[in-house]
C-alpha cells in the first residue's frame, strides 16, 4: 500500500477513461467515462475531466461527475480523508482541492463539513468552507474515545 | 512511371506528423529474404528501391529518403503496395521517420500501413514524439490519420495508450476511442 511519506504530487500521474480527445497545441486534454485520476495514493474519480497541461504539465483538473469523489491516505493521521461533489477542480500550482455543489468532506474517524463549496488545502490539511443563505455549512465532529466514556 | 513515382512520397511530403527522435542510423531492410518475383498484374515494380528527392531551391533543406524491398504500382486502379518501407523526411527543423512491414496506396490519396507501425519524428523547436501501433491510415487529403487497434503515443514525459486512434495533423490534435491510460511524469 502506497502512503503519503513520499509526498504525493512528486509522483506520476496517471489516467484511466473510457476516451481522450486532446488538443496538444492548446495543452487540453478532455477524458470521458469512468476517469480515474490517480497519483501516489490520491484517487480522483469522475465522469468527465478537462485537463490543462501547457508544455505537457499538468496544471488543473476538472472533474464533474454524479458526484465527483476523492480519497487520499494521510500518513500522520493513518487515515483516509475522502470526498465528493458535484465538480472538483484540482489546482497543482495551489495544491488544493475546490469542491463546488453538494460538498462534502470526511477525515475518517475525525470529523466532517458539507457545504455548497470547500476548499482542501492538500498541504496544510486544512478545509475552508463557504455557505449560501438557502445551503449553510454543515459541521459533524466526533469526539475521541476518551471523551466517549 | 516518373509521375506515377512512389505515390507514398505524397504521403511522405504531405504528411506533418506529430512523432519523436529515435537516434538512430539509416536502417537498410533488415535481412535480405529471396528477391520477389515481378507479379502480372501490375503496371510496373521495382525491387530493392532506393529514392532519394532532393529538393533543388533547398538541397540541404528538404530530403526525402525511401527504401523498400518492392514496390508494385497498379496504373488504371492506382493502388500501389509495397513491402518493408522505410522512409526518413528531412525538413528544415523536422525529421520525420516512418516504417512499417507492409502497405498500400488508394487512389493515389490514401495510404494503409500495416505491421510494426513506427512514426517518429524529431524536432528542434517542438516536442519529439513517437507513435506505435500495428496498423493506420493517411488520407494526405484531409490530412487525417486513424486506426482501430491498440496505439501507443510516447512524448518527452506524456505516454498514452489506447483502441482507436485518429489525428488531424493540421489542428494538432487526436482522439482514442476506448481504454485510455496516460502517464504524466513529472517535470
Amino acid at each position: 500500500e502506497n502512503t503519503a511519506n513520499t509526498s504525493d504530487e512528486n509522483l506520476p500521474v496517471e489516467v484511466t477513461a473510457d476516451s481522450l480527445n486532446a488538443k496538444d497545441k492548446e495543452g487540453v486534454s478532455i477524458y470521458q467515462g469512468n476517469v480515474v485520476i490517480t497519483q501516489g495514493t490520491t484517487t480522483i474519480k469522475g465522469d468527465k475531466v478537462t485537463l490543462h497541461h501547457p508544455h505537457r504539465k499538468i496544471s488543473t483538473a476538472i472533474v464533474i461527475g454524479k458526484p465527483a469523489t476523492f480519497k487520499r491516505y494521510l500518513e500522520e493521521e493513518k487515515g483516509w480523508v475522502t470526498g465528493h461533489a458535484d465538480k472538483i477542480t484540482y489546482s497543482a500550482a495551489q495544491k488544493t482541492l475546490l469542491l463546488e455543489g453538494h460538498a462534502q468532506v470526511i477525515q475518517e474517524g475525525k470529523n466532517s463539513i458539507s457545504g455548497p463549496k470547500i476548499l482542501y488545502d492538500l498541504t496544510l490539511k486544512t478545509l475552508s468552507a463557504k455557505g449560501e443563505k438557502q445551503d449553510r455549512i454543515k459541521m459533524i465532529f466526533t469526539p475521541d474515545e476518551q471523551e466517549q466514556k | 512511371m516518373k509521375k506515377r513515382l512512389p505515390m507514398i512520397l505524397v504521403f511522405v511530403l504531405s504528411i506533418s506528423l506529430l512523432l519523436i527522435n529515435t537516434r538512430q542510423n539509416f536502417i537498410q531492410p533488415s535481412n535480405k529474404t529471396p528477391l520477389e518475383r515481378p507479379k502480372t498484374t501490375y503496371s510496373w515494380q521495382i525491387f530493392d528501391s532506393t529514392t532519394w528527392q532532393i529538393n533543388k531551391s533547398a538541397p540541404d533543406q528538404q530530403q526525402t529518403y525511401l527504401t523498400a524491398r518492392a514496390i508494385h504500382y497498379q496504373n488504371d486502379s492506382k493502388q500501389s503496395d509495397f513491402t518493408t518501407p522505410f522512409s526518413i523526411q528531412q525538413k528544415p527543423n523536422e525529421t520525420l521517420l516512418i516504417r512499417s512491414l507492409k502497405g498500400s496506396s488508394q487512389n493515389d490519396q490514401t495510404i494503409h500501413l500495416e505491421g510494426k507501425v513506427q512514426i517518429e519524428s524529431a524536432s528542434s523547436n517542438k516536442e519529439n514524439k513517437s507513435l506505435q501501433t500495428e496498423q493506420i491510415t493517411y488520407n494526405s487529403e484531409t490530412e487525417q490519420l486513424v486506426n482501430h487497434v491498440f496505439t501507443k503515443l510516447t512524448t518527452p514525459n506524456v505516454t498514452i495508450t489506447g483502441v482507436g486512434f485518429s489525428a488531424n495533423l493540421k489542428q494538432d490534435q487526436y482522439k482514442f476511442e476506448s481504454n485510455v491510460k496516460t502517464q504524466y511524469q513529472p517535470h
